[in-house]
């Protein structure tokens, strides 16, 4: 990724989110504008390590949920979002770097796909669906907390999480279609 | 003990029906078994290697000009 995209992605995404996040839990949380660099150099070491790993050819490119994931790992590793309240023990807290890394890890999926092909548009033209599940927590919220204790725990995939936002892309494909979008 | 015309006829369509029943019984069942152990799992393993995965034509730098943040 190159440094001019990167810049866009920080604007338009990260930053555009992590503001937004804050202004709804003022006085819980708040932006650390530092995390820029920190992102980018986690992203880049864990694109590395993907392309050295997993892919047939390290100097090609990645595919677009690997991309995505790489992303969406970077943020939630460099915490652009920092709790105001340092005490750890009064319980749950918001997830709020799993959610803006979400949140902007699917918005570049979703610009991946849109780019591939206009008629994308279709089925897209209301965002992701997901699956309901049959507790409170919302399938979009489960995500965050996986992320939360895999990150929090070292225990992260990003094949994993490749493999889940592949599957958000079929899922909300599949969804649209079978309603005739 | 002779057995009646009417009992010999009887008797030969009750084992002709046993034996058409019990065949068709256990066709469904080799049948139903059959398909259980031929589950997908075969066919999932088929082509499975250890081999790295190919790479995407598509540069994030390409895509990226009309970034728009998801709600």
């Amino acid at each position: 990724m190159k440094k001019e995209t990167y810049e866009i992605l920080w604007k338009d995404g990260i930053k555009a989110k992590a503001e937004q996040i804050v202004n709804d839990n003022a006085g819980k949380v708040v932006f650390d504008s530092e995390a820029k660099e920190r992102i980018y150099k986690e992203y880049s070491k864990l694109r590395d390590y993907t392309k050295i790993s997993f892919m047939r050819n390290p100097d090609g490119l990645l595919d677009r949920h690997k991309v995505c994931a790489c992303l969406i790992i970077a943020i939630v590793k460099s915490k652009p979002l920092v709790y105001e309240d340092n005490d750890d023990n009064f319980g749950m807290k918001g997830i709020f770097n799993e959610n803006l890394a979400m949140t902007v890890g699917l918005s570049l999926l979703y610009n991946f796909i849109i780019s591939s092909d206009q008629n994308n548009q279709k089925w897209l033209k209301n965002g992701f669906s997901y699956p309901n599940t049959i507790r409170d927590a919302t399938y979009q919220e489960l995500l965050c907390l996986m992320l939360y204790y895999d990150i929090k725990n070292n225990q992260y995939s990003i094949l994993a999480l490749s493999n889940i936002l592949f599957m958000i892309e079929a899922y909300t494909k599949q969804c649209n279609i079978e309603n005739g979008e | 003990m002779m057995l009646s015309m009417a009992e010999m006829v009887v008797l030969v369509v009750t084992v002709l029906v046993a034996g058409a029943g019990s065949s068709i019984l256990l066709y469904f069942l080799q049948k139903r078994s059959k398909s259980k152990t031929m589950m997908p799992l075969l066919d999932f393993t088929k082509n499975t290697t250890y081999g790295k995965m190919l790479n995407s034509d598509v540069s994030v730098d390409e895509i990226i000009a009309d970034f728009k943040l998801l709600d």
